[in-house]
């Protein structure tokens, strides 16, 4: 069962970095925005991304420069930190989106 | 012991500019900078961000008829254990640490091997000194440099006039601030005087004559181009809704922002070998006749808005290419 547990936390972190990268696939958005249009489009599944996943998520990203980072002042006049996908992390997107097709493709295919 | 209060020099005080007002915040925030590597200013970005997130949570847990209290203790829930996520800052941190202590130590014990190996005496020396030196300095500058550019550097805070342009007037203005000059004209000044104390030492003048000729000559170089690396804190960079100005001390350059393809930062140990103030970046363009143009660029934390200009050059290349994905 732990071995379950891995390697659904695996495939959990491999969908998640997707779902970020296409929430900011049209425009730059800030940590709880993203959290914010994710919980729209996921409803009561939401709850997949925790708040305590995104924000390592994200730097995780950044690092491997699939984001880019800058701050703008915000309503409150504090900075605030906003997230934008980059060229390498536009092809990254289509990459795994290809490859979940293939994955949905091959359970309708089979098991559903 | 936590390692990581060795990295929290000078002050491991709580920023007090992130105090938000609200008591429940303050506390979860408070609590988190404990657990929490780099120095105060590393530490205050950090809690930057954490602190508008449930800034945030709080306002919209309000606006759906939650009082103060209660939807600040909800936001601080649902945000997460501190633990957890002063584990992933520092986790980041130290991953970058190691990465700059093995580069930057490497070029430095280099550098010092050809200073400290290369003069008359050195030439006779027995290897196992040089082995010895070699590590003594690798371990020395990769701590120090490691160490500060990872716990103590961070990039400059926009002020509130900043903000990308998107007004056809609106211009976004990249520069050094009056610090980051004062501190190129002494690497000039230092950069100079070594250098003109190594040309010295190969005439046969000065505290440099022993050094061998080879060394020497490779050490003026490198002063030469620190000294010129530095006058970078000079450049300035302006982006307007169609055109990226590139304003250096050898020229100007004006790029419009449609022809431009592409901003890659370079790999480190090419950063270093460049012997460059911050950053570099390639830039790549198309000019008039369609012919591909590159330029490099330094951009360092130390300019202000320069996270701001590569988000905007990125953004324009990301829309170009994603409009390409969106026809294929």
């Amino acid at each position: 069962m732990m071995k379950n547990k891995s390697d659904n936390d695996q495939i959990l972190k491999g969908l998640l970095d997707t779902l970020v990268l296409n929430v900011l696939r049209d425009q730059a958005n800030y940590g709880f925005g993203i959290k914010e249009a994710l919980q729209m489009q996921l409803g009561d599944d939401a709850d997949v991304l925790k708040e305590a996943t995104l924000y390592p998520l994200l730097h995780r990203l950044e690092r491997r420069d699939l984001l880019l980072s800058y701050r703008q002042p915000g309503a409150r006049g504090t900075p605030r930190k906003y997230y934008q996908i980059t060229s390498e992390g536009l092809t990254y997107l289509e990459t795994r989106t290809q490859e979940w097709q293939k994955v949905m493709s091959l359970l309708k295919r089979t098991i559903f | 012991m936590k390692m990581h209060k060795l990295t929290r020099f000078p002050s491991g005080k709580f920023p007090q500019q992130q105090l938000t007002g609200d008591p429940i915040i303050d506390a979860y925030l408070k609590s988190l900078d404990l657990e929490l590597a780099g120095n105060k200013k590393v530490r205050a970005t950090a809690l930057e961000e954490v602190s508008e997130h449930l800034l945030d949570h709080k306002a919209e847990l309000e606006n759906q008829g939650q009082d103060g209290d209660a939807a600040a203790q909800q936001a601080v829930s649902s945000f997460g254990e501190v633990a957890k996520h002063a584990r992933e800052q520092r986790r980041g941190l130290y991953q970058s640490f190691f990465k700059k202590f093995f580069i930057m130590g490497f070029v430095f014990a280099t550098l010092m091997f050809f200073i400290q190996g290369f003069n008359n005496q050195g030439l006779n020396s027995e290897w196992r000194i040089w082995a010895v030196l070699f590590v003594f300095n690798f371990m020395f500058f990769g701590t120090a440099m490691g160490y500060w550019s990872t716990f103590m550097l961070t990039s400059v805070r926009p002020d509130s006039s900043s903000s990308l342009p998107s007004e056809p007037d609106a211009e976004l203005k990249v520069y050094s601030g009056r610090s980051s000059k004062w501190a190129a004209i002494f690497m000039v000044v230092v950069m100079l005087i070594l250098s003109l104390l190594f040309l010295a030492g190969l005439f046969g003048y000065g505290l440099m004559q022993n050094t061998w000729v080879g060394a020497s000559l490779l050490l003026i170089i490198i002063g030469l181009r620190i000294a010129l690396a530095a006058l970078t804190a000079w450049t300035r960079y302006r982006l307007s809704s169609s055109v990226f100005s590139i304003h250096s001390v050898w020229g100007k350059t004006e790029v419009p922002r449609s022809q431009i393809t592409g901003i890659r930062r370079l790999p480190i140990w090419m950063s270093l070998i460049r012997i460059s103030m911050g950053w570099q970046y390639q830039l790549s363009w198309r000019d008039n006749n369609g012919r591909q143009q590159r330029k490099i660029v330094a951009i360092n934390d130390e300019m202000k808005h320069a996270d701001q200009l590569l988000a905007a050059l990125n953004d324009d290349i990301v829309n170009g290419k994603s409009s390409t994905l969106a026809q294929g």
